[in-house]
């Protein structure tokens, strides 16, 4: 077995951060490799975050793969962007200037490309990482904490429009459903009854939120407006996407 | 004693030789699954353009009942279309061998590289239609939490709310998979009896590619399953035929126009596999090309099961 010493990890830390800037000889295996991307967001897709006791948008991805969507040759997403506005998507744009702290939120490690092929990138959310293992093995660090801060930060800053009110009831009647479920299975398996109070608190949790966003009252440990400074801030995207990711390609 | 017949002596003296290389080749393991076939074929020609644009149809008018029955008339009813681009790009795999590797023969041969090649146009497809998911707006499965037969009911139960057909199918990484089958073991009730449930977690563990059927869905396991969330999980999909369609560019157009035929080491109406010499080197270089393009079709037609990558 390996001891920590031993691996090497290209999780970005401090000022390695900028891919760029990153002298790891390390580069991750092949099927890491993929392509920029772009994040929207659908009216209908938010999530209960338990730690921050709320409801929090989740996102979906634009690839810029050629050949996916309309991504043609040129990279372009234009066509890709342009069909999920039809979905009723709101894009998320890695330059934008109402990010602040989040702008140039992807950033990128090498990858091997497939045999025969050059390297290519990993590009991922800036704080997702991966270690390294002796041999090779890549294990992908999960960086989704803060991942719900920025998606938190585009609710707050109205980047992302507020939950519409069926999508809430909807969410809610699954949570219940779930709460019968769970009491469903502990009849049969009594040392699952544990989640039962799990799902129970969900619920009491999802109705306290809605009854303070209902009557505008804050929430009782209101987290910050901005996300912690533990990265530095870059003013746009580096190194730049290779593909065309203006508002007016849209 | 002295001059013993030895294999060492033998090595040391040109008699034997250290290592004779053996006539078979262990394959590493990797998943070779192609999943092109869940795909809608569009096999349209297009002209002019990379892009072929396909449409959309809504159908469904049920007739209005009479206002009056001497008056009123009747108010013309849209036809409703969208529409979405298939464009293909340039896809290409190059090897590049020398004359020494051929003339010197052995278990990995040109004939190796040649079944590389045409394997990667299945390979490809592969990437290009799990690259497709991300994009999907319906959603089911917690982030952060392990998939359980609970998201698999949710996602059959959002299929069916948009009138989707029987005969899902559903392509997920190995360990949501691995997460599926662990939920299944602890199910009770009537779960339990069904002879897909036992048939799924006995059948195909560990193999790649197809896993099984559950609840009259089709069950894949692919590696191309990517992450998602800042790495937390893994974003499969559940769909029906006809949310997601190909088509690619036919490449009888180069072939005849702007390559020597000698030069073809082998051709189908979506890909070949061209030989570039280079005399000065004694080097030859099998290019593989091919023009896929993939589009979603229908959103409501598929819906995303994101859950945990960890185990």
């Amino acid at each position: 077995m390996s001891s920590p010493q031993q691996r090497r990890s290209i999780r970005p830390t401090g000022e390695k951060y900028l891919p760029a800037e990153q002298v790891e000889e390390t580069i991750l295996p092949a099927q890491y490799r993929n392509e920029p991307f772009v994040f929207v967001h659908y009216p209908g897709c938010w999530e209960w975050d338990r730690e921050q006791k709320r409801m929090i948008p989740t996102l979906s991805a634009i690839t810029g793969m050629r050949g996916v969507n309309g991504v043609g040759e040129d990279g372009k997403m234009h066509r890709a962007l342009g069909s999920s506005v039809e979905k009723g998507g709101t894009h998320i744009l890695p330059n934008d200037q109402r990010l602040g702290e989040w702008m140039g939120f992807i950033t990128r490690y090498k990858a091997a490309g497939d045999p025969g092929q050059p390297n290519g990138w990993c590009y991922v959310f800036r704080s997702a990482g991966f270690e390294i293992l002796p041999g090779g093995r890549a294990n992908p660090v999960d960086g989704s904490k803060e991942f719900k801060e920025f998606r938190r930060y585009l609710l707050d800053h109205g980047i992302v429009p507020p939950i519409p009110v069926a999508v809430f009831n909807e969410l809610r009647a699954n949570a219940d459903k779930a709460l019968d479920g769970a009491i469903r299975v502990a009849q049969d398996n009594p040392h699952r009854a544990a989640k039962v109070d799990e799902r129970r608190q969900v619920l009491a949790e999802m109705d306290a939120w809605w009854e303070r966003e209902m009557n505008g009252e804050p929430e009782p440990s209101a987290a910050p407006e901005t996300p912690a400074p533990r990265r530095r801030v870059r003013a746009s995207p580096e190194p730049a996407p290779e593909v065309d990711l203006t508002p007016s390609a849209v | 004693m002295a001059n013993e017949v030895s294999n060492a002596t033998l090595v040391s003296n040109g008699g034997r030789i250290s290592k004779v290389l053996s006539p078979f080749v262990h394959t590493l393991l990797y998943d070779p699954v192609g999943l092109r076939s869940l795909m809608t074929f569009r096999p349209e020609g297009v002209m002019g353009s990379a892009t072929a644009n396909v449409t959309k149809l809504t159908r469904g008018s049920a007739a209005a009942a009479a206002s009056s029955e001497t008056s009123g008339g009747a108010s013309n009813t849209a036809l409703t279309t969208a529409n979405y681009d298939l464009t293909v790009a340039r896809y290409l795999l190059k090897f590049q061998a020398t004359d020494l590797f051929a003339l010197t023969g052995g278990p990995i041969d040109v004939d190796t590289i040649m079944s590389i090649l045409e394997e990667a146009v299945e390979l490809t497809y592969t990437d290009l239609l799990t690259a497709l998911f991300a994009n999907i707006a319906g959603n089911v499965g917690t982030s952060g939490a392990r998939l359980t037969v609970d998201d698999i009911f949710d996602a059959l139960y959002y299929l069916n709310m948009q009138n989707n057909g029987a005969a899902a199918v559903a392509v997920l990484a190995p360990r949501q998979i691995n997460h599926l089958r662990e939920s299944l073991r602890g199910e009770t009730g009537a779960m339990q009896w069904r002879t897909d449930v036992s048939g799924m977690i006995g059948a195909g563990v560990g193999g790649v590619g197809f896993q099984g059927r559950l609840l009259d869905a089709s069950f894949y396991q692919s590696d191309s399953v990517a992450l998602a969330n800042a790495n937390a999980d893994r974003q499969g999909c559940m769909f029906t035929q006809g949310a997601f369609a190909y088509r690619f560019g036919s490449v009888a157009g180069i072939l005849n126009t702007m390559i020597n035929p000698a030069d073809v080491l082998m051709a189908t109406p979506e890909m070949f596999i061209e030989r570039v010499r280079d005399g000065a080197n004694g080097m030859s270089s099998p290019y593989l090309n091919f023009y896929p393009a993939v589009a979603e079709q229908e959103d409501l037609r598929g819906v995303k099961i994101t859950t945990s990558a960890s185990a």
